[in-house]
């Protein structure tokens, strides 16, 4: 429950900081998110998920970074 | 760069409510961009977002233990997954009276009477979220992931002497054989009994299923009563799951903490450290005869300080303060505060 440190170091030590914007996403964002989402999970992007996740979207609740 | 996803969920706590909360999911950020603040950024705005919405709490699963607690979340329930070696158990104890007709139903029905039977069996149980239209479409194959194969499982009906639908399971069996003989594993995709009745009458038809020689279940409470049904408990093994399920962060104090019950003519004060300020302060809890409790911010001294995790992890009644403070993570500034922390938060059945 208390911060444990990480437990392997920063991949990119020297990487400049760069401005940072979080936001909620619109539809029109979806497909682009999804595949952000895909990368971070090291799984294949799959066109077909653009339509399921067109059925879940809540605006307001996705957020994008 | 990065994702969030927030669901809007309810969690059921102590005494059976139910309190609205946020469920995060979809967290990833692409590899190139990791360990630069993106998912605390993320975290951060997701978070005040639910706070603004009235959602008194937040919950995930985590990938990783190391990550969350920084952001005031913590363990609040137990995985209890086990497998049972059928031949070893000997079936249920014989003075168990599980005479039931069982039926099987079809998935258009499960979606009918699936949710209300869910909800009924969670307020017993501290810890459960509730599961969406769209999870009980996923469960029943009426909506798939892109590329996922379905493999319908079989779903069988418990009802009680008025015809009341009282338990469901839904199994697979892999139909495997070994050394020519048959040695299929039965997997309990759902379990849901809201009556001992039920329990033992799904539990005696899991443990009849031909060729079956072990049943797993994924899924279970860690005080699931199954070993104590069986003539020999020794043939239930855990499964070698994480022990932590689902990660808690309070973010409205007192909503959260007056949602659920607790012994009765108890008081105790708490300071609550939390750096994103939703739950930081001293918290005054009084509990009433009636099981429930009052709580309002004080200015006067605390009997026991932790973080917003630490009492996180206290909230369901799955942790208890006594091995907080053995462990540094939390301390008492009362003598026998911890003690007392225990008798409150603690509960009969484990979230
Ligand atoms: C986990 C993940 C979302 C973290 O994203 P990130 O943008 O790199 O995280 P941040 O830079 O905001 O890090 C926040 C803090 O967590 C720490 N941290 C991040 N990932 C960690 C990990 N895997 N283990 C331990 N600590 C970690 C960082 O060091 C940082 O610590 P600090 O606040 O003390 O500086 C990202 O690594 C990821 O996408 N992983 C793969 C998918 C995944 O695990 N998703 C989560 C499923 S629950």
């Amino acid at each position: 429950m208390t911060d444990a440190p990480p437990t392997s170091p920063s991949p990119h030590p020297t990487a400049p900081p760069t401005a940072l914007t979080v936001r909620e996403i619109t539809e029109d964002d979806l497909d682009g998110w999804g595949r952000a989402y895909s990368k971070g999970n090291f799984v294949p992007y799959r066109t077909a998920s653009l339509e399921r996740r067109r059925g879940v979207f809540e605006p307001g609740r996705w957020l994008g970074a | 760069m990065g994702t969030f996803r927030g669901l809007a969920l309810d969690l059921s706590v102590p005494g059976g409510a139910l309190l609205p909360v946020l469920g995060v999911s979809s967290l990833a950020v692409v590899p190139s961009h990791r360990r630069r603040g993106i998912l605390s950024a993320l975290m951060a705005h997701g978070l005040r977002a639910a706070v603004a919405r009235g959602e008194a709490a937040a919950v995930l699963h985590s990938a990783e233990y190391p990550v969350y607690g920084r952001y005031g979340f913590a363990p609040a329930t137990r995985h209890g997954g086990f497998t049972v070696d059928v031949t070893a158990s000997g079936g249920l104890r014989p003075d168990l009276d599980t005479s039931a007709t069982l039926r099987e139903a079809a998935p258009e029905e499960v979606r009918r009477f699936g949710p209300a039977l869910f909800d009924e069996a969670r307020r017993g149980r501290a810890g459960a979220v509730s599961r969406p239209g769209w999870s009980w479409r996923r469960r029943t194959g009426a909506a798939l992931l892109p590329g996922e194969e379905w493999e319908a499982p079989t779903v069988l009906v418990h009802r009680d002497g008025a015809g009341e639908v009282r338990g469901l399971v839904a199994y697979t069996v892999d139909g495997k054989w070994s050394d020519r003989v048959p040695d299929a594993t039965l997997t309990v995709t759902d379990l849901v009994a809201t009556t001992a009745q039920a329990r033992r009458a799904l539990w005696a038809h899991l443990l009849s299923v031909d060729w079956v020689r072990r049943i797993e279940v994924p899924d279970a409470a860690p005080d699931d009563p199954l070993p104590l049904l069986l003539r020999d408990p020794r043939a239930v093994r855990p499964l070698p799951h994480p022990a932590d399920c689902l990660w808690l962060r309070l973010l409205d104090l007192p909503a959260a903490l007056t949602a659920r019950t607790y012994p009765p003519g108890l008081r105790l004060a708490l300071r609550v450290a939390d750096p994103a300020g939703h739950v930081d302060g001293v918290w005054l809890l009084r509990t009433g005869a009636d099981g429930s409790a009052e709580v309002t911010p004080d200015g006067g001294p605390a009997d026991l300080a932790l973080d917003a995790a630490a009492l996180a992890a206290l909230h369901l009644g799955g942790e208890q303060a006594s091995r907080l403070v053995a462990a540094g993570l939390a301390t008492e500034l009362t003598p026998g505060a911890a003690r007392r922390a225990d008798t409150l938060f603690r509960t009969t059945a484990e979230p």
